[in-house]
């Protein structure tokens, strides 16, 4: 009995610690590109300025 | 009218399989024909296991790009495969209904980043990680492989999900019944049962693993030498093609039609290998 419980838990806390890896790169890779690519804008002459919202 | 329409979409499907298979035969004889007679030329031994690689001194070994895909797919298969595997057993079985809600789409979304976008991030946030936490200069196989396991896991974790949910609901019931908890019931009866597909999932995922250029390029510093160690650079065969065949000509450019062949060879032995043990499943 007391091994069914510490098997449940092992495998939940395996299943949860995946999820969390997987989503937190996929978020973190998400955000960042978002993060970087945002602040900077196409001048329209093959150039990227920063964006300091100016026009 | 029915039998005429049924009549021509028999023959468009006949088309569409034929030129899949036409497609296919091509790409096979193009590389063969224009591969083989390289491999001739410098050598099936020296062109295999030589270990340097000097097109402008015309020595042509190699044996540390095969090493370095084989490095960097065992090592993409040993980060991204419990993950993905794990977290689809995650989203099958014990995810919430409104977390799976937000999770799916992430997941999804991550299939369809390009591998530039990949090899970008693994270029501003792996490759320093690794530089401040090993030392060296951060472009290196262990980068390489992070980059690599993450991009696999959406292909094992969808393909791997949905071959969960398609075991029938009477396995996991009559485990319950048998007196198991819902993790013993989901990992000794419901993942056995669904483990022809996720092993597809793999093998889908190493093939994606194998065959990655751009991102790998970005990350593994591409040193044409035998990998010393996890933190030292290296150069796959994708990468070691894409990075000379703009500027080769001659015996260098047909070199690099036959480390073609060679990464063709590699992918058609992982598939057949990938038939043979579904079928022994099967049996």
């Amino acid at each position: 009995m007391r091994n069914q419980k510490v098997f449940s838990l092992l495998v939940r806390i395996a299943v949860s610690a995946a999820a969390v890896i997987t989503i937190g790169t996929s978020v973190l890779l998400i955000v960042y590109i978002f993060v970087k690519g945002i602040p900077y804008r196409n001048t329209g002459a093959g150039e990227f300025r920063v964006n300091t919202g100016a026009g | 009218m029915r039998k005429y329409k049924e009549t021509i979409m028999k023959s468009v499907f006949l088309l569409s399989a034929c030129a899949s298979v036409l497609a296919v035969a091509l790409i096979c004889v193009f590389l063969f024909v224009n591969g083989i007679p390289a491999i001739a030329k410098i050598g099936a031994a020296e062109f295999l296991l030589g270990k340097q690689w000097k097109p402008s001194n015309d020595i042509y070994g190699i044996f540390p790009m095969i090493l370095g895909s084989i490095y960097a797919t065992a090592g993409s298969i040993i980060i991204g495969v419990p993950t993905g595997i794990l977290t689809a057993v995650f989203m099958a079985e014990f995810c919430p209904a409104k977390l799976y809600k937000i999770i799916k789409p992430v997941i999804d979304l991550l299939a369809g980043i390009p591998s530039v976008v990949y090899g970008f991030f693994g270029l501003m946030v792996i490759v320093p990680a690794v530089r401040e936490i090993f030392g060296g200069s951060g472009t290196s196989m262990l980068a390489a492989c992070l980059v690599l396991g993450i991009m696999i896991l959406p292909t094992i974790i969808s393909v791997s999900e949905a071959s969960i949910r398609a075991v029938p609901r009477s396995y996991y019931e009559g485990a319950l019944a048998l007196g198991a908890t819902h993790e013993r019931s989901v990992f000794f009866t419901v993942v056995p049962a669904a483990k022809s597909g996720i092993f597809a999932g793999v093998v889908l995922g190493i093939g994606r693993a194998i065959g990655e250029t751009m991102a790998v390029i970005m990350v593994a510093g591409n040193q044409a030498v035998i990998p010393q160690s996890v933190i030292k650079g290296f150069r796959t065969m994708t990468a070691n093609i894409v990075l000379e065949m703009g500027y080769a000509a001659d015996l260098h450019r047909e070199a690099l039609l036959a480390t073609a062949v060679v990464l063709f060879v590699f992918i058609m032995i992982i598939n057949l290998s990938f038939s043979l043990i579904k079928r022994r499943a099967n049996k």
